[in-house]
């Protein structure tokens, strides 16, 4: 057997996207914060639990002077609302929901809010962590579903300025990542460089974890497990130093929420690896900018910089793929494409609604997977780095 | 030809009659005829009593019952001597059954009219007597002592097997023989009044219209002819008035010639009542089962608390229904029928029953609101359409007739005093004379055809009128049109009596032209001309004629001036109402109603929740609950078209009053205070009480048949005099649909509704509001068990929140509305205007510089710029001052104890140079106003500054040293749970509390 010539990729487009980030970063936009407004972040265990002090003092307060304790959550509704995706900024206005406890319509729900209140509390004091599930369990005849607790747990977030991870309920850890990042998480320190042949679990409790340092270059969100394998195996990402991270699928709250935590820390491009289909395109949106549902989570766990690398519909035709490895789309697809083109990203983006369309046009979908078909390594040693030193992302 | 040839039509009686049609009057086979008898007799025994005591009360007599005391009849109850039983059955007397086997086997009187069999020993008539008030006197044994005293109806009904010669040609299963007796103590009847009773239509009330329970002497006959029908055995009557001596005693049958035949004719004999009617008769019937007469019995014993009823079935069973009022009710007056309710018929018939001399009289003795002036006019004006007709004017003097052409003879009658024939006195006589003077003849007809003229008027305005009342015989106009023809009715009346009273004058202008005249008349002395004048004036004159020789023409003429006059209404004392306050008070009694004196009372705000336990509540909820209903309303007797008679209805509704069976029972109906049970579909009261809308207006619930529905119970009574309440039969069950009748009874049933429609209301606010607190009160535990395990760890509340305290606190915050706080206007918030990232490459750097992050992460912890994290007060105020309720003395309120809520900056992200941040002042923290040593108020701290004196809570404030005020608060609530538990002393002068020591 020949040796393959090994064409060393100089990924000099991601160097260049790199490099930009890196300036841009300098810089702080100017941005006039509209009165009265608040901004949501992350808060450290002290703050919030100081913050939930001076709650209590209010409530008691109230106790004592009127016997009629309420509780003033931030309204939700779009118009009190302002997600800023460029600058990545959440805003809550002036808008107040009051919730009473002397009144038939709320008292059930600030009942729910006192308890949920209780356990952040308690997690926050003992600086452990629980799930959704386990907050409905601790109080199950109250709250009679898992939907009203999950309510609950978001309101107090939001009356406490905050983040949900703040409080120290989080999602059930995801999904894998590797490569060239080293992170301290609680007193252990893990090198994603030495995971063997196996991957770290992304992890949800991120307040006990700190990126200590990084060599990456960019980072690559990779939809299929099978892709992530490969590539690991070959260790792409020491060749071209990067961080392989993966749902397994659609992105769940734990990765998106550490990718998002990357994005932030590193700066650093990231590129997304899916299927050519319009499943894939929806799962490449779902990071670019949450899931359809705006709810009050997404603006935390979007990554409105992520870069749809592959496969493209015309990549198909460019990396000769086989006819038989192309599958024809059915009307599902169809329609799925059909949708997207009516969202307003796409439109935004005119590559991506030209690529769209010519899927549409074409009506095949394929696989990464398809890429087997020119070899095993095909996919790590030539079709990604080719695409990211010509830049060809959308 | 003989006037007496037999013809083909006899003319029957009515016993002959009503003996094949006893179901008429309502005994058919069935369950309902033992209520029958026992309706029937139990009217007559009421009656009895009632009338007995009237006209004791009325003359003052000593032998009046004595109803002032309370009565249990319970008492007396069913417990015979023993002796006494002994006694009977020892001696070999025979009860009631072995009497039936001893008459079988006589053979007696069975399938036969009965004869009488007066051919016996005395001996034997003695036994038989005695045999005969047997069962009486068993029947009294446990009330003779107080018989004379306590107004009592006792029934018994006994039940025996059915000889089969009599069952077997009836073809029906389950007959039985029933016995029944009846005994009251009312006024019974003398000799000639028992040889009366029994015979149809003998009755002591259909001579004078009154208000009673029975009326023309149908029920008890009828009742006769069926136990005779079914058993032929004869019927026991023993009776006696105060003013006999012995009591009058008989058995007989009676016939279909309306006769009575004795088999034991009247005997006296000694009875232990004074006063009173004891009937026994026995009669088939299918088998008795309850809920029937036991059912009637009861329903009527309800309405008649003036008199003590005792009932003893067939089981043996006693239903004793005890006086329970102590008051009689007054006795209703005899009511002469009112002019607008007689028919021309009924006229007919009593002018021609009448025995009085004069029409007036007649008139004025016949019917109610009848004066002489008004009878007067009635007469008058009679007689002047009597004029007219037979052209006879009558002048005061003396009489002309209207001459219908010029040329017929005018004549002028007079009365002179004359001597005729062979006395020798004078005597007034009528004269008649004939005009002959010209000029007395031209004035003649000069008035008289102004008088006729004024007739033609008349004449034309009475056509005009007719023909508008023909309007509103056609098609739907409009109430508009027809107040509009009204109106121009009543002008054209009126215009009708101006000229009768032109007429009037120019009769008094013939009256001084004529008056008195001697000159240019002739005198007639022809006997056929003086006789036909003679009957001319009688024809006329109706105040000279005796009612019953009136002639058709002046019977016609009176009846049309009877009716047309407008009489006063009838008076309303011949129907005597219940009344509303006993009504409710049998109600109240008979379903243990629990009624608040006063509803009014009820606040809801004034409920106390604070001392509840989760055990308490329920009962002391309760306890705040509206209790029972009861309304009764008495309408003020109706007059319209001459009847009397009053409505009432009363309403009592119960949690837990079972519903009745049957959704017709839900009403009960009363007529003249008996039960009506039977044909409720077809009687006004059922038809009225299913016309009012009881769901729509009062928020009841409604059975199919349109009755309300629910824990209630609805009772009408009707009263009145018997001829003017309309029976549908003659069973007396269902009254007749009159207009007038249906809307009283709405009427009443209206105003009814509306009060517990009311009452409805309230109890529904209320359970709404414990239901609301309910709710809440469960949260109350949760919601503070979790702030006081968060709160607990801060160290200002270590060991001074409680958290009972806490759930008092907002126990006790229930009910009240909040005090409004006004929202500040809150600006719709848009997105900053943000400069795009082109633009933001040109720009210099920021002058303010901002920490950078590094490309290359350092080894260290990645440090977040120090943030103030404070809790926004994005809203209002909350109210500082503290509530009214507790009286601060003035120097807490000058310092600020508590803090106001701290605003909060926005995160300084990015300053432009020259905008001023906007800085919002920092209130101080809760921490820095809270003292350091805080006095912690506990029962034995309170006890110890409370002494002798009165003190108010600025006292005991200043003298703890409170200066905050949280504490001030915990204070005020120690103080109320000492009070509750009853351990100080409180008093209130001028809105203020003060406290003081309890020895």
């Amino acid at each position: 057997m020949a040796s393959k010539s090994k064409k060393n990729y100089d990924l000099k487009a991601t160097k260049d996207l790199l490099r930009q980030y890196l300036e841009i970063g300098q810089y702080k936009k100017e941005i006039k914060f509209p009165e009265d407004t608040i901004k949501i972040e992350d808060l450290s265990v002290k703050n919030t639990i100081s913050r939930i002090n001076e709650l209590i003092d209010k409530l008691v307060q109230m106790i004592y002077n009127t016997g009629r304790p309420s509780i003033e959550l931030p309204s939700r509704s779009g118009s009190n609302i302002i997600w800023d995706e460029e600058n990545d900024l959440l805003l809550l206005g002036k808008q107040i929901v009051e919730k009473q406890f002397h009144s038939l319509a709320s008292v059930e729900d600030i009942t729910r809010l006192m308890k949920v209140l209780e356990n952040v509390y308690e997690l926050l004091k003992t600086n452990d962590y629980a799930t959704k599930r386990e907050i409905f369990y601790t109080a199950v005849r109250l709250f009679k579903d898992q939907k009203n607790s999950d309510k609950s747990i978001e309101d107090i977030s939001t009356m406490l300025y905050t983040t949900r991870n703040s409080t120290h309920i989080i999602a059930a850890p995801r999904g894998a990542c590797v490569g060239k990042l080293r992170i301290r998480d609680g007193a252990e320190i893990i090198d994603l460089e030495r995971q063997g042949s196996g991957y770290w679990q992304v992890s949800t409790m991120l307040d006990e974890i700190d990126i200590i340092e990084s060599d990456a270059e960019f980072i690559l969100v990779i939809e299929k497990d099978a892709a992530m394998m490969r590539l690991n195996k070959h260790k792409f990402w020491e060749k071209y130093p990067s961080i392989l991270i993966t749902a397994q699928g659609v992105g769940n709250v734990a990765v998106r929420m550490f990718l998002k935590r990357l994005s932030k820390e590193l700066n650093l491009p990231i590129f997304s690896l899916v299927d050519s289909d319009p499943y894939g395109h929806y799962i490449h949106s779902v990071y670019l900018r949450g899931s359809k549902r705006l709810s009050y989570e997404s603006p935390f766990l979007a990554t409105p910089n992520i870069k749809l690398l592959g496969v493209l519909t015309k990549d198909l035709d460019e990396y000769k793929i086989p006819e038989e490895a192309r599958i024809p789309m059915n009307s599902n697809d169809i329609k799925r494409i059909k949708d997207m083109l009516k969202e307003k990203f796409v439109k935004k983006n005119k590559k991506w609604e030209a690529d769209l369309k010519l899927a549409l046009k074409l009506k095949i979908k394929a696989e990464i997977q398809a890429f087997s078909s020119h070899g095993f390594d095909f996919l790590g040693d030539k079709y990604l780095p080719t695409k990211l030193t010509t830049g060809d992302w959308i | 030809m003989t006037d007496d040839q037999e013809g083909k039509i006899k003319e029957g009686t009515i016993a002959e009659f009503m003996r094949k049609r006893t179901q008429l009057v309502g005994f058919e086979f069935g369950h309902w005829k033992h209520v029958q008898y026992a309706a029937e007799f139990m009217d007559n025994a009421i009656d009895a009593v009632e009338s007995f005591q009237w006209e004791q009360l009325k003359k003052g007599s000593k032998t009046a019952f004595s109803v002032d005391k309370d009565f249990d009849v319970i008492k007396f109850g069913n417990k015979l001597n023993e002796d006494l039983i002994k006694e009977i059955e020892g001696e070999g007397y025979k009860t009631s059954e072995m009497e039936l086997k001893t008459e079988i086997s006589q053979k007696k009187y069975i399938l036969t009219e009965g004869k009488p069999t007066e051919k016996r020993d005395k001996k034997k008539k003695e036994k038989l007597v005695k045999n005969l008030v047997l069962d009486m006197e068993k029947l009294l044994q446990p009330f003779e002592n107080i018989v004379d005293i306590e107004p009592i109806v006792i029934i018994k009904l006994t039940e025996s097997e059915a000889p089969s010669v009599l069952t077997d040609e009836l073809g029906k299963k389950n007959i039985m023989r029933y016995t029944f007796e009846i005994f009251d103590n009312g006024t019974g009847m003398n000799r000639s009044d028992l040889r009366k009773f029994g015979i149809y239509l003998a009755s002591s009330k259909s001579v004078k219209l009154k208000q009673t329970r029975g009326s023309q002497g149908f029920g008890a006959p009828s009742a006769f002819s069926d136990s005779q029908n079914t058993t032929g055995e004869p019927i026991i009557a023993v009776s006696k008035t105060q003013f006999d001596v012995y009591a009058t005693a008989s058995q007989f049958f009676t016939t279909s010639k309306n006769e009575k035949k004795y088999v034991v004719p009247h005997t006296e004999i000694e009875t232990s009542f004074l006063h009173g009617t004891y009937i026994k008769l026995n009669y088939l019937n299918i088998k008795y089962i309850s809920r029937y007469v036991d059912d009637y019995i009861k329903k009527t014993a309800l309405m008649n608390p003036h008199v003590t009823i005792k009932y003893i079935d067939p089981n043996n069973e006693n239903f004793n229904y005890s006086r329970r009022v102590n008051i009689f009710p007054s006795e209703p007056k005899y009511a002469l029928p009112h002019p607008s309710s007689v028919n021309i018929g009924d006229f007919q018939d009593y002018i021609t029953k009448s025995e009085h001399k004069t029409i007036s009289s007649f008139l004025q003795d016949s019917f109610v609101r009848m004066s002489s002036k008004i009878a007067k006019t009635i007469t008058n004006k009679a007689e002047r359409q009597l004029e007219e007709k037979l052209n006879l004017l009558v002048v005061d003097k003396f009489y002309i007739n209207r001459a219908p052409k010029l040329t017929s003879p005018i004549y002028l009658m007079r009365y002179e005093p004359r001597v005729w024939g062979k006395s020798t006195q004078k005597r007034d006589h009528l004269i008649t004379y004939k005009i002959e003077n010209i000029d007395l003849k031209k004035n003649y007809w000069e008035l008289i055809n102004q008088f006729n003229e004024k007739c033609k008027e008349i004449e034309e305005i009475q056509k005009k009128i007719k023909s508008q009342r023909k309007k509103f015989d056609k098609e739907k106009i409009s109430k508009g049109q027809e107040k509009d023809i009204k109106k121009v009715i009543t002008n054209f009346k009126n215009s009708i009596k101006k000229i009768d009273n032109e007429k009037d004058e120019v009769k008094k202008k013939l009256e001084e032209k004529f008056k008195n005249i001697k000159d240019g008349i002739t005198e007639i002395k022809s006997p056929e001309v003086r006789k036909k004048n003679l009957e001319l004036i009688k024809k006329v004159i109706i105040s000279k004629t005796k009612p019953v020789e009136i002639t058709s023409d002046q019977f016609n003429e009176l009846f049309l001036a009877f009716k047309s006059i407008k009489y006063l209404s009838p008076p309303t004392d011949t129907a005597i109402p219940i009344g509303s306050t006993i009504l409710k008070n049998i109600l109240i009694d008979e379903y243990n109603l629990n009624v608040s004196t006063n509803l009014e009372d009820i606040d809801e705000s004034k409920i106390d929740l604070q001392s509840i336990t989760e055990n308490e509540t329920q009962r002391e909820i309760n306890e705040m609950m509206p209790k029972d209903f009861v309304a009764a309303e008495t309408r003020s007797p109706t007059s319209g078209k001459g009847l009397a008679f009053v409505v009432e209805a009363a309403l009592a509704y119960k949690d837990g009053l079972e519903s009745p069976k049957l959704p017709r029972e839900a009403l009960l109906r009363y007529v003249n205070r008996t039960s009506k049970l039977r044909d409720s579909a077809d009687c006004a009261i059922m038809k009225a009480a299913q016309s009012v809308k009881w769901k729509e207006n009062y928020k009841l619930d409604v059975y199919d048949n349109g009755l309300p529905k629910g824990p209630l119970r609805l009772i009408i009574n009707v009263s009145g005099p018997f001829v003017h309440l309309m029976f549908k039969s003659q069973s007396k069950n269902a009254l007749a649909e009159d207009e007038i009748l249906m809307t009283e009874i709405k009427l009443t049933l209206q105003k009814i509704g509306l009060q517990i429609k009311s009452y409805l209301n309230r109890r529904e606010k209320i359970r709404k509001g414990m239901d609301r607190e309910k709710k809440i009160l469960k949260y109350i535990p949760i919601f503070v068990n979790s702030l006081y395990n968060i709160a607990k760890n801060e160290d200002k509340y270590k060991n001074k929140l409680k958290k009972v305290e806490l759930e008092n606190l907002l126990r006790s915050a229930i009910g009240e509305k909040p005090e409004k706080v006004l929202l500040p206007e809150v600006p719709i918030v848009e997105k900053p205007p943000i400069i795009p990232s082109k633009i933001i490459s040109k720009l210099p750097k920021p002058a303010i510089k901002v920490p950078q992050i590094s490309p290359k992460p350092q080894p260290e912890k990645i440090i977040t710029p120090s943030i103030q994290t404070k809790i926004p007060a994005l809203m209002g105020k909350i109210p500082v001052t503290i509530p009214k309720k507790t009286s601060t003395p003035k120097k807490l309120t000058t310092t600020p104890l508590i803090s106001k809520p701290k605003t909060y900056q926005p995160i300084p992200m990015a300053k432009k140079p020259g905008t001023p941040q906007k800085i919002t002042p920092i209130k101080k923290p809760l921490k820095k106003t809270l003292q350091t040593s805080l006095p912690i108020i506990t029962t034995e701290k309170t006890f110890s500054i409370l002494n002798d004196e009165w003190q108010s809570i600025k006292h005991l404030i200043f003298r703890l040293g409170i200066s905050d005020m949280m504490d001030a608060r915990l204070l005020q609530v120690k103080l109320k749970q000492l009070e509750r538990e009853n351990k100080v002393l409180v008093n209130i002068q001028s809105g203020k509390k003060y406290w003081k020591l309890k020895k």
